[in-house]
């Protein structure tokens, strides 16, 4: 996983770099709520200069996910 | 601003007070989104001193707005703790005796209502509804508002902020919108106009004009459509900088954390240029000079600045005569020496002319605010005095009077007739102390100053004057009890108080209503909650002729037989530490704090002479 990802995930979700894996989804992660969900899209969209549309913002619930998703807009 | 690694150093920060201390040496402008998440996240992890606490209530999601705020707060040393009710809740909040909002006991209430929930006709089908449909529609807005300010009024003493509406960016009917004189924009202009009438009319109550900050921003990018819909989230997370600035003025002023003094560099920051090397001649504040109308603009937010009562002085490393040479010679700039409370030109170090400016004004360090465009400068006053606001004027000269004015601790939520006429106070102060040196002995001046005082009741229109006495008087403040407008109201309107307002003039002008005292009467006797003066009335034993009369009117007149009194010792009310000895009470109880509690028994109520004091009571 590239740093600028690992790094935003331990940003908002308050997660040492070691404790981040591709098997976390939004259950395993207390602080994984709507509104840090909203925070990680924005900050993502923001870091990568890409934009998820809204069927996708709801679709990501893991981190192997949400890698797939920047992985594919960014091609 | 770049601080490489400030997330790392933040979440590293062991306390709160160390965090704070940090946060207060950042400009928030200049803080990333996961910055300010991560300030947040970490100043909440800790527990902080006692918070001014804000309250969020509407229809909406605000979050990651409080987080704008209390990291914002921070930076300006204001600790600010946030609740948000839950959504669309904003009567039963208020109402409800075990509502969230009530444990809470806001000192603050933001209310900011979407209309796409509240009146969805008008937010959807605007040029569907009849010319009646939509007069009916805004009517019921406004009345639904006006009844929740009377409950939160009800509710609690918290101020409250109410948010008007954003109107679209893109009316319905397109460009023939404007036609219309009852089309949308027009429409929104109404709404908006009577909801600011509504929060003009009562007390404790601000209109906030959200409408033109996103307006200011850009309402296409303030709104963010897709987070609406995801999550009722409306405002873009790139608009709560903007947002946050305006509301944190809003905060510094009713916590009276505003600053009371601009002092000024002069070359390039008056006018382009130095004088030292240019010559008084050629320094650019011409019109007409493009360099010079950007300085010019520097004046007229400084003069704009004056007139809400911010007193303006000087700060400069010159020879003195060449400076004065400057404004003798470019007879057309705005600004006079006499627009000046005291100008400090010198060759000294900035900080050692600070501390001359505050001692000058009788006012704290932390009450001034510095515009410089020396960045050296900036940071030797930021090191040796961390309380004085830095205004640093680097960029383009074209910026800098927006930069003055758009600072927050600059803010007023009503501009009082002391505020107009404060620097002419500051001047007459100027030529009392002339007027001291030429006479010599103490007893001798205050004689010839022919000081006239009137002792009253106040009404509810002293009520913006007595808030701020409460809230920005830090010397001669007894318990330096920081009241907020909704106490102030009770005050003023409770037998259970008595609250006494003094107004002070002398032969060189009116001094304005420089004294304030609080009597708390709910206990068994009369008890001197807050005994207030303003700076500029002190040394003139005008609080022992104050004190003369209360003794008169409580004691001596066989209404009362004892008189008590409180003290509670801050950094900065010592000139108040031996007041009530001084006036002859004696010490009933002490703790180890240095809170004392006194008590003045009629019998021993003796009056100080201060027949150099005219005393005049009126009903």
């Amino acid at each position: 996983m590239d740093e600028k990802l690992v790094d935003i995930l331990g940003d908002i979700f308050d997660l040492e770099p070691e404790e981040i894996s591709g098997d976390l989804t939004h259950e395993d992660v207390p602080l994984w709520d709507s509104l840090n969900h909203l925070k990680l899209i924005t900050a993502i969209e923001q870091a990568y200069g890409i934009q998820f549309a809204m069927a996708e913002v709801q679709s990501i619930d893991s981190i192997a996910k949400l890698k797939a998703a920047v992985d594919a807009k960014q091609g | 601003m770049d601080v490489p690694n400030l997330r790392k150093e933040l979440k590293a920060i062991g306390t709160h007070e160390a965090l704070m201390e940090r946060l207060t040496r950042l400009d928030p402008a200049g803080l990333s989104a996961m910055e300010v998440s991560i300030a947040a996240r970490r100043l909440r992890h800790f527990d902080g001193p006692p918070t001014l606490k804000i309250a969020y209530l509407g229809n909406r999601t605000f979050e990651p707005l409080p987080d704008y705020l209390e990291v914002y707060g921070a930076c300006h040393a204001v600790a600010c703790s946030s609740y948000i009710g839950p959504y669309d809740q904003h009567f039963q909040e208020v109402l409800a005796e075990g509502s969230g909002l009530r444990a809470f006991a806001p000192d603050v209430i933001l209310l900011a209502l979407s209309l796409r929930d509240l009146a969805p006709a008008l937010a959807d089908n605007f040029t569907a509804l009849s010319d009646a449909d939509r007069q009916a529609e805004s009517d019921r807005v406004v009345a639904s508002v006006k009844d929740w300010i009377g409950a939160a009024k009800a509710s609690g003493s918290a101020s409250l902020l109410i948010a008007n509406f954003v109107a679209p960016p893109r009316p319905q009917a397109g460009l023939a919108d404007l036609a219309d004189a009852a089309g949308e924009a027009a429409f929104y202009a109404q709404l908006n106009g009577a909801l600011a009438a509504l929060c003009r009319a009562e007390t404790r109550t601000h209109l906030v004009d959200v409408d033109a900050i996103a307006g200011a921003y850009g309402k296409t990018r303030a709104l963010n459509q897709r987070l609406y819909y995801l999550a009722r989230r409306e405002w873009d997370e790139g608009f709560m900088p903007a947002l946050a600035e305006t509301l944190l003025g809003y905060l510094l002023a009713l916590s009276g954390r505003t600053k009371k003094c601009l002092v000024l560099d002069l070359d390039n920051t008056l006018w382009g240029g130095v004088i030292g090397e240019d010559g008084p001649e050629n320094i650019k504040i011409a019109k007409g000079d493009p360099v010079g109308e950007a300085y010019r603009a520097v004046h007229h937010a400084a003069l704009a600045l004056k007139r809400r009562g911010i007193i303006l002085a000087v700060n400069s490393k010159n020879n003195r005569e060449d400076a004065l040479e400057a404004f003798a010679k470019q007879s057309d700039m705005p600004l006079k020496p006499g627009d000046f409370a005291t100008l400090e030109i010198n060759w000294d170090h900035k900080h050692e002319n600070l501390a001359r400016i505050a001692k000058t004004l009788n006012i704290g360090t932390d009450s001034l605010a510095f515009a410089d465009d020396n960045p050296v400068e900036c940071a030797l006053v930021r090191e040796t005095m961390p309380e004085v606001a830095v205004i640093e004027l680097s960029g383009d000269p074209a910026d800098f009077a927006d930069l003055i004015l758009s600072r927050p601790y600059f803010q007023k939520l009503e501009i009082t007739g002391e505020d107009r006429q404060k620097s002419q106070q500051y001047l007459e102060n100027r030529k009392r102390d002339e007027a001291r040196d030429s006479v010599g002995d103490l007893a001798g001046y205050l004689a010839t100053l022919g000081t006239e005082i009137h002792v009253r009741r106040p009404s509810t229109k002293d009520a913006a004057r007595i808030h701020q006495l409460f809230t920005k008087t830090n010397q001669f403040n007894v318990t330096t009890k920081r009241y907020g407008p909704g106490e102030v109201a009770e005050f003023i309107e409770s037998d259970d108080f008595d609250t006494i307002v003094v107004e002070v003039s002398d032969r060189f002008g009116d001094l304005g209503t420089v004294g304030l005292v609080l009597i708390d009467r709910r206990g068994d006797w009369p008890r001197i909650d807050s005994f207030i003066m303003s700076c500029r009335a002190m040394g003139r034993e005008i609080e022992s002729a104050i004190m003369n009369e209360i003794k008169r009117d409580y004691l001596l007149s066989g209404r009362h037989e004892a008189l008590f009194a409180s003290f509670s010792p801050t950094k900065k009310n010592l000139p108040v530490t031996t007041f009530f000895e001084r006036q002859g009470f004696a010490i009933a109880e002490e703790s180890d704090s240095g809170d004392k509690s006194y008590r003045l028994a009629a019998s021993e109520a003796a009056l100080l002479d201060c027949d150099h004091i005219a005393l005049i009571k009126e009903d």
